[in-house]
This record gives C-alpha cells, sequence and structure tokens, in this order.
C-alpha cells in the first residue's frame, strides 16, 4: 500500500447488518487520492443513478485524505460524500477536528454505507473492528450529550464521533452531522441522509500508526510552512482570533451578503455595528484556544457564557460564515443571539449557514407582507431582531410549526408555501455560503456549476479575487477559463489530501505537491497534480451528468449576481456575467455546454474514467 | 489637507478601526496616502495592505481615487474562504 493510507474500507449495509471490510488498492489511492475524489469514484460504482437520496439504495460515504493521522500540518480534514436530497446532485463537504485522523488511527481510509436500518444504530470501530450497535436509547440526544454518553457505555474517554441531532433524526433537509462535537460537514444534507438511514453516530478510537513514505521529509516542510507561518498576518490573525477576525471588514467591503443580499454593509447595517459581528467583541467570552489535529495555527476557540440574556455555558466561537449567516445578513448585530444560534445549530446538527440564510428568506417575505405573523406562529420576524431570530431557530431545531416548514431550507419553503421565490438566495437550492460574487465574480460560476453547487470551498478564480489577489480588472470576463480551471483542480487536490484550507493561506507555494510525494513515495508532479485534481473534478460532474443535470438546469438566485444591480455602496452597479464564465470554464475543461458531458477525448486523456464513457458514450475502448 | 481614516481587517500594526486625522498634500492619492500609513510597516503587513480595497464617503474607490480635504477613508482588508 502507498504511504499515507490505513489500506482499508469499511461498506456497511444498515439494511441487512452486513459489515464488509475491502482493500483500497494503489490504484484508487493514487488516481483519486482521498476525500471526495475517491468518495465520488466508490459513489459513482455503488450508487444507482435516480437513487433516492433518503432511500435505501443511497450510500453516504465518509472519507479521509492521506495526510489525516500523519504528521503532515493542517491535515485534519475528511469529506462526507452523498446524493444531496437538496439540490438531487452530487454532493461533497468536509470538516476539520479529530475525527478524519481517530478513523484512520483505528483502520480505515472509509466508510460507505448503504441501506435503512429498522432501528436507531450507531457504528462503534474499536481499533479496527467495527460492529452496529443499538442506538435507540440515544435517539433524541444532541450531537454533545451523546459524546457523552458513547464514552461511558464503550469505556473509551478518548473516542471521536460524529452524530446527528434532532435535526438530522427529523430529516430535515439543511441538517448536518457534527463531529467533535462543533465541527460540520455542514453543506447539503449529510444529517437528513444519516437520519433517514437511521444512523445516529459513528464512533471512532485507533491507537494505529500510519505508514508514510518520507517521513524526514514532512518533518522538513513543516519546519518551512511553520517557518512561513509565523511572519504572516494572517497566520496571526486566524491564530489569535479565528475566521472571525475580519468579518467586520467583510460586512464593509461587499464579500459578506447583507439584508438578505439586497443590502449593502456601510449604509444598512453600519460601521459602528460591524465590530459587534467580528471576534474581537466575542472573544471577551473566550476561555481557550483550540486547534484541529496538527494544525500549528488553531483558529478555534472555546468560550463560556456565564450570564445575559442566553446563559448558554460553554460554547465555541462562530466561524465566519455563522457570524455573517446569522449577523450581517439578517442585520442582526445581537452578539448574544448570534453565539445562541450557533450553540444551538452544533447541537441540534443544522448547517448554520442554510439556516441563517433560511432566515433571513423568512425574514424578508414577512417584511415585504408575503409571510404573515400567523404563518411564522406569532413570531414578529423583525430584520435585526436578535430574539426573533432565536425564536424561529428553536422551531426548525423543535421540527415544530412553521418550523417544520423551515428546517427543510428555504427553497423547500418557497414551494410548499407557494410564494416569496423572489426572495431566494440560492444555488441549485442550496442557500449561498457567505461571500458575494458581486464582491468576487469568479464565485458565480463556482456557486452555480460546480458539482456540489453553492460552495465557497472550491478555489477557482473567485478565491483568488476574494483574497484581492487577481492581477487584471476583476470585472473583465474575457480568457476566465483556463485559470479558473487551474485554480479549481488545485483545491480539488488540497481538499481531497485532507488539508485545510487555510494552511494554503500561510504556506509556501508549492508544498502540498511536495506532502503528497513525502506521504505516498509517489513522484507527483504540477502536470500530475493538475490531471489528478481534473479527474477528481470531472468524476463529481460525472456524477450529476448521469443523473441527468444539464447545465441549463442548475441556477444561481438573479440579486446574488447583480441582477438587478445595487443602486449604492461599493458593489453599486455591478452585474455579473456568469454565462460568459461558465461558456469560458466548460469550453477550458472540454464540457459541453448544453448536454455537460465532458468530452470523450478529455475522458480518456484524464484516465481512469472508463465507467464514465460507457455511461456516456456507450463503449470504453 | 486634513482625511479622516480607519481600517478594518486583517490585524496589522498602527492601523485600528478608530477613526484617526492625517495631514497630507493637496491632491493626494489613496495610493499616496497608504504609502505614508505603510511607511514604517514590517514588509508582510505592508505587502498585504497592496490587497486592500477602500471606501470613500462610503463608495468605493480606487488606489488611485483623488481625495479632497475631509473625506473619510475606510481601508478593509477581508480574508475570503473562510
Ligand atoms: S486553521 Fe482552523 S480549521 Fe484549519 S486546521 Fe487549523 S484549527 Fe482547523
Amino acid at each position: 500500500m502507498l504511504g499515507g493510507y490505513a489500506g482499508k474500507m469499511l461498506f456497511v449495509n444498515l439494511s441487512t447488518g452486513e459489515l464488509r471490510d475491502e482493500a483500497l488498492t494503489d490504484e484508487l489511492a493514487e488516481k483519486f487520492i482521498g476525500g471526495y475524489g475517491i468518495g465520488a469514484k466508490v459513489l459513482y460504482d455503488m450508487m444507482p443513478a435516480g437513487a433516492d437520496p433518503l432511500g435505501p439504495d443511497s450510500v453516504i460515504g465518509f472519507v479521509t485524505g492521506p495526510s489525516n493521522g500523519t504528521n503532515t500540518f493542517f491535515g485534519g480534514r475528511y469529506s462526507v460524500v452523498h446524493k444531496s436530497p437538496i439540490s438531487g446532485g452530487w454532493n461533497d463537504s468536509n470538516s476539520g477536528g479529530y475525527f478524519g485522523p481517530e478513523l484512520k488511527k483505528a483502520g480505515y481510509d472509509a466508510i460507505f454505507v448503504t441501506g435503512i436500518s429498522d432501528k436507531p444504530v450507531y457504528l462503534w470501530i474499536n481499533d479496527g473492528k467495527a460492529e452496529l450497535k443499538d442506538a435507540t436509547h440515544l435517539w433524541g440526544r444532541d450531537t454533545k450529550q451523546i459524546w457523552e454518553d458513547v464514552k461511558e457505555e464503550t469505556g473509551k474517554p478518548k473516542l471521536r464521533i460524529l452524530a446527528i441531532g434532532r435535526s438530522g433524526e427529523n430529516a430535515s433537509l439543511i441538517s448536518c452531522a457534527i463531529n467533535d462535537g462543533h465541527r460540520a460537514p455542514g453543506r447539503g444534507g449529510s444529517g437528513a441522509v444519516m437520519g433517514s438511514k437511521r444512523l445516529k453516530a459513528i464512533a471512532v478510537f485507533g491507537t494505529g500508526k500510519i505508514p508514510v513514505a518520507d517521513p524526514d521529509r514532512i518533518k522538513e516542510i513543516n519546519k518551512r510552512v511553520g517557518a512561513t507561518l509565523k511572519g504572516s498576518p494572517i497566520g496571526k490573525a486566524f491564530g489569535a482570533m479565528g475566521t472571525g477576525s475580519t468579518t467586520p471588514a467583510s460586512a464593509l467591503s461587499g464579500d459578506s451578503p447583507v439584508k438578505n443580499w439586497g443590502g449593502v454593509g456601510v449604509l444598512d447595517f453600519g460601521v459602528e455595528n460591524v465590530h459587534k459581528v467580528g471576534s474581537a467583541e466575542m472573544d471577551k467570552y473566550k476561555t481557550r484556544k483550540y486547534a484541529c489535529s496538527r494544525c500549528p495555527m488553531g483558529c478555534g476557540a472555546e468560550y463560556e457564557v456565564k450570564d445575559g440574556k442566553y446563559p448558554i455555558g460553554k460554547t465555541d466561537r462562530p466561524e465566519y460564515e455563522t457570524s455573517a449567516a446569522f449577523g450581517s445578513t439578517l442585520l442582526n448585530h445581537d452578539t448574544a443571539s448570534i453565539l445562541k444560534c450557533n450553540e444551538m445549530c452544533n447541537q441540534y446538527g443544522l448547517d448554520t449557514i442554510s439556516a441563517g440564510m433560511t432566515i433571513a428568506w423568512a425574514m424578508e417575505c414577512y417584511n415585504e407582507g408575503i409571510l404573515s405573523k400567523e404563518e411564522l406562529d406569532g413570531i414578529d420576524l423583525q430584520w435585526g431582531d436578535g430574539d426573533a431570530i432565536v425564536a424561529i431557530l428553536q422551531k426548525m431545531c423543535d421540527g415544530e410549526g412553521c418550523g417544520a416548514i423551515l428546517a427543510n431550507g428555504s427553497a423547500y419553503a418557497a414551494k410548499k408555501w407557494g410564494k416569496g421565490e423572489e426572495f431566494l438566495q440560492t444555488a441549485c437550492g442550496i442557500e449561498l455560503p457567505m461571500h458575494d460574487p458581486r464582491f468576487a465574480p469568479g464565485l458565480a460560476r463556482t456557486y452555480q456549476y460546480d458539482p456540489s453547487p453553492g460552495r465557497h470551498v472550491k478555489g477557482g478564480l473567485g478565491s483568488l479575487q476574494m483574497s484581492g489577489a487577481e492581477p487584471k480588472d476583476k470585472y473583465d470576463y474575457s480568457g476566465t477559463g483556463e485559470i479558473d480551471l487551474q485554480l479549481t483542480t488545485h483545491q480539488e487536490v488540497l481538499n481531497t489530501m485532507g488539508i485545510c484550507m487555510f494552511g494554503e493561506f500561510v504556506s509556501p507555494e508549492g508544498v502540498h505537491r511536495e506532502y503528497i510525494e513525502a506521504l505516498t513515495g509517489l513522484k507527483f508532479t504540477d502536470e500530475e497534480k493538475y490531471v489528478t485534481g481534473f479527474r477528481i473534478l470531472t468524476m463529481r460532474h460525472a456524477f450529476n451528468v448521469r443523473e441527468g443535470i444539464k447545465p441549463s438546469d442548475t441556477y444561481i438566485s438573479p440579486r446574488a449576481v447583480g441582477k438587478p444591480a445595487l443602486q449604492a455602496g461599493p458593489l453599486a452597479g455591478v452585474t455579473i456575467d456568469t454565462d460568459q464564465l461558465a461558456r469560458n470554464f466548460f469550453e477550458a475543461a472540454k464540457w459541453d455546454m448544453e448536454t455537460g458531458k465532458p468530452s470523450k477525448d478529455i475522458l480518456k486523456e484524464l484516465g481512469n474514467l472508463d465507467n464514465v464513457i460507457e455511461d456516456l458514450y456507450g463503449v470504453a475502448e | 489637507m486634513k482625511v479622516i481614516y480607519r481600517y478594518f481587517g486583517v490585524p496589522v500594526p498602527v492601523l485600528t478601526d478608530e477613526k484617526k486625522e492625517i495631514e497630507i498634500g493637496i491632491g493626494s492619492t489613496i495610493d499616496e496616502l497608504m504609502n505614508v500609513l505603510c511607511a514604517d510597516m514590517e514588509e508582510a503587513s505592508s505587502e498585504m495592505l497592496q490587497k486592500a480595497t477602500f471606501l470613500v464617503n462610503n463608495i468605493g474607490a480606487k488606489r488611485e481615487t483623488v481625495l479632497n480635504d475631509n473625506d473619510e477613508i475606510i481601508i478593509l482588508n477581508p480574508i475570503g474562504g473562510g
């Protein structure tokens, strides 16, 4: 087996109770790296086209990368893959913490689960031994409590757990799994898929060592990363104050959406209010800093809120995405309510982005007279009212009254109520994340056309523009295809090897290619990196093409791309030519803009995609 | 002439979100203001500020924008991606 891998995958059928080990082949590891790369290949092969994401044929995968469980800096992230019950297409999301590395140490690179159990169960992997255990008595527990309960019943206080809360049990479409009590593979409905299978949790404990090809080289690369980190202002900011260190700047620059994407930070939210949604203000509750596995920066922090209107006790610092989703998007600068919403989402297992954005949709509908107070169960959902936000979120968490509708996301709610579609801010049904394409226009292509729609962690041209690093005018849409594709394939490699994207902000260029070489022992040139990233992207995309999803079936809400353009503020007058950006990208990738099909030539060139050629073109030569 | 500036973004020495006044030459641009503000900064910080965006009196502005007496400049340096 190549270095960097445990060498084994676990396949679980919850309908029959069968657990089966399968060797991870060198070929699969080399060609698809790990995370959602291996995930896409396995799901494509295992899951029939057209399967109901919440039905017995659906497969959900939990897949580590080669950096997980090794000494590699920033190597703590794993992926969750499944078909999204919201978009009806491919879905991957990733999460940090310690779950991924622990799973590797427990002996597995990946777990794939299919079927539906007839009673609640959890999967327990104890140093290479996997078993399904009854979870009837744990059904209803929150994601923090269950961790304590399972530690006690297994007698393993150091185990790690990934669990759903009550939102996942209710199969709320915007629910997610939570690991380590606060880290979330948040987007696209992983909680609903687990809940529909009655899979309450996966608990792992392991003492194994992951062999790597060249441990000394990893140490040497770590040293260089450490040196760059030391001199980096971003490293200092994130290390001290986390991703919330620049939330105020994002709210003012136009990077964060404001007032359900219809407002302007400086005018509607106010320069004097922005600091209340950032870490500089919130860190008065900080009790300690923490980090994911092998992270030398540590952007996380534990808080303790002892008093005030929401005395939630021990909690976690909200990430930027959460602070913006429950902050500027709702014109809410009531810090206590943001902390409370963050804790509720973590405990019940709700995606903070989709939850905040769904409330933003309901808030605009209410303020425009489209939804009545009665329809919102008597809640006066005014812009910026932190208490009303907490009240409606509680309804969503409990799945009660209007909350039973809103817990399925804004697109579902607009359809169910038959109104308010004009105020949706989604890509293919998934609520948009907290970086505005009008500020970084490349995001428009990524949000609409990435196989996992509505993601801010997929690289591409938008990632360059977000950090202000694009050399040419960002609103010039000519010739963007090659660079957009290059940057997307680069991120595919980073994500699938299990590296945190913040690590890249503070690392010397090119180190991740070197890490792969040191981990696996394979030569991994820039060209190989590009082809591998491109292959993974194409595999994910092919999943959607096989589902019958054409580019014309995808969409992004018009307001987010400046249709109509804002009248004031730093982004006044900006309208994005998303079609042009997409045409450029599809042309560079040799994907057909009409059918979505990757050309036969590119599929052959990328290699290891024979089954895709067969499915899309009939014969694999 | 006198302009007012404040800063939001990745923390760097000297710049904060408090309003500060500074005297600069008539007809100065944002770029010239930034050169003054970054003069004594360590290289990594001033390099990072090359990527900053600006508002002048709440309207988006560029480095070459010419400033007027009493203008209020907001210097923004968010980190995208989080
Ligand atoms: S930077 Fe933050 S999210 Fe990334 S690995 Fe470190 S602690 Fe985890």
